[in-house]
């Protein structure tokens, strides 16, 4: 089993997608063993985030066995806050938050404090993208102010989603030392023996897998946790088990 | 058959690494690579003369695993960087040279660079250039009988991630080449690659022992293309391009 915190549905728009289709999704979601996928709408992120929250509803009522929602949602748009009705429709979900795509300064916008105290009480993971997905050209956010909302917010689950290497990896290693209530997704890892590094800094139990399909080849998510020289109940631990626990699924 | 077109050995500060050939042989043993086009670190961003004299000692054990790019910082060193090369290829058996761009001060396109270019090109070897797509399109209309490979088919932070603007480089000009070593598995990259600008381009690199090169090659294995595709990437558009220094 296989459990996916990244993935993308919709258009993107500085290429054109391939098997970008939920049905192609499903085929690379079988070819390569991932069970479910929490899945983030791309209009959400670019031009409306209700509409794209409401498209993936759509999907996840089509398909609940094989995904769910992440939702995102911004300060300055209509239907921002639908997100409590969202989450309790939905059962296990995540919230993302794309302060750069969405133009806000977290520190500065009380709805941003509102849903994340929200989600402290619900129990329900807040995952901040470094950068959408692992491409040099994306504007990425500050990992350190995700550490300055992790310690305002202890109740809430962080995860710190598409960091590469070097200083991005370093910034996230701190303010995971300091804040117990932060977790890494793995999507973006691309360095020599990095998950072994990782569970060697922050333990398995803080490690969550991601692919970010299909904006990233999905087979690379699930091969570089199989690859790596850790146990094999870390492994499962990174692919699925530690979602379960965050999520309450049972499969 | 796997040849790695893009692996680094030595100390580096910068990525912090500290990697010697038992390391890189090891990791190829264990991921399946045959062949390593190996350039010092050193040589990249600190001596060049220090560093291809580090990497000719550490490759002569291992003729037929390890080729040498001779590597320079830059090539602001004088004449006498042509000299070296000369030598290294014709005297030591160095397959390569490895250009490195890290603007403002470290630039690959100026005019210092083009006598290395023109001896590499007489020589009949390729250039591994870590570089953007717009360097190599003007190192290439200066140097037409060069052979450029674009390091990281522009998937670095300098060229900004815009793999496609490498591709169409690589589609407009006959002698500009793509190294898929990078972080980037960007869906249907390779595809594109092969769509665009010919299959016979296309050449496996693994940036180790930065990145991990077990998902470089799944970059390659996993992509949707045929047997033959995979197989020209791994291995065979590189022992082509190497042996135009026998003809």
């Amino acid at each position: 089993m296989i459990i996916d915190l990244n993935g993308y549905y919709g258009k993107w728009p500085y290429w054109p997608l391939r098997q970008s289709s939920v049905e192609a999704m499903l085929e690379k979601m079988d070819r390569y063993g991932i069970s479910r996928v929490f899945l983030c709408s791309l209009r959400s992120i670019f031009t409306d985030p209700q509409t794209g929250n409401t498209e993936i509803k759509e999907i996840v009522k089509r398909y609940p066995h094989r995904f769910s929602p992440a939702f995102t949602y911004s300060p300055f748009t209509p239907g921002r806050k639908r997100y409590v009705e969202d989450c309790e429709e939905a059962g296990a979900c995540l919230i993302k938050f794309f302060p750069r795509q969405h133009t806000y300064v977290s520190f500065e916008e009380p709805f941003i404090e509102e849903i994340l105290g929200f989600c402290g009480e619900k129990k329900i993971p807040a995952l901040i993208p470094y950068r959408i997905m692992m491409n040099w050209g994306l504007p990425m956010c500050n990992i350190q102010n995700i550490g300055r909302f992790a310690k305002s917010f202890p109740e809430t689950p962080f995860i710190v989603g598409s960091v590469n290497y070097l200083l991005e990896l370093q910034s996230t290693l701190d303010v995971m030392r300091r804040r117990k209530n932060v977790f890494v997704e793995t999507s973006g890892m691309m360095a020599f023996r990095e998950i072994e590094y990782m569970v060697r800094k922050v333990g398995a139990e803080r490690i969550l897998h991601g692919s970010a399909i299909p904006l990233q080849n999905p087979a690379i998510g699930p091969l570089k946790i199989h690859n790596a020289k850790i146990s094999d109940a870390d492994k499962e631990r990174i692919l699925f088990r530690n979602a379960q626990e965050l999520f309450n699924l049972s499969s | 058959m796997i040849t790695d077109c893009h692996v680094h050995i030595g100390k580096a500060a910068w990525c912090h690494i500290d990697a010697d050939m038992d390391l890189l042989i090891r990791t190829a043993d264990e991921v399946g690579v045959d062949r390593m086009m190996v350039t010092d670190f050193t040589a990249l961003t600190y001596d060049y003369e220090e560093g291809n004299e580090s990497l000719r000692r550490q490759i002569a054990p291992h003729p037929d695993r390890v080729l040498g790019y001779f590597t320079i910082t830059t090539g602001r060193f004088g004449d006498h960087m042509v000299e070296l090369l000369d030598r290294y290829v014709t005297e030591y058996g160095f397959r390569g040279l490895k250009i490195y761009s890290v603007p403002p001060l470290q630039i690959i396109d100026d005019p210092y660079m083009i006598p290395l270019l023109a001896k590499a090109a007489e020589l009949r070897i390729p250039i591994l250039a870590h570089s953007t797509a717009e360097e190599c399109e003007s190192l290439a209309r200066q140097v037409p009988d060069a052979m450029i490979i674009n390091a990281h088919m522009g998937c670095c932070p300098q060229a900004n991630g815009d793999w496609r603007r490498s591709i169409a480089a690589a589609k407009r000009f006959p002698n500009i080449y793509l190294d898929t070593a990078s972080s980037c598995f960007d869906n249907g990259m390779i595809e594109f690659a092969i769509e665009e600008a010919g299959v016979e381009k296309i050449l496996y690199g693994s940036d180790t022992p930065l990145l991990d090169p077990a998902l470089q090659i799944a970059k390659i294995t996993e992509s949707d293309i045929s047997r033959e595709e995979k197989e020209l990437i791994l291995h065979g558009n590189i022992d082509r391009l190497l042996k135009w220094r026998e003809t």
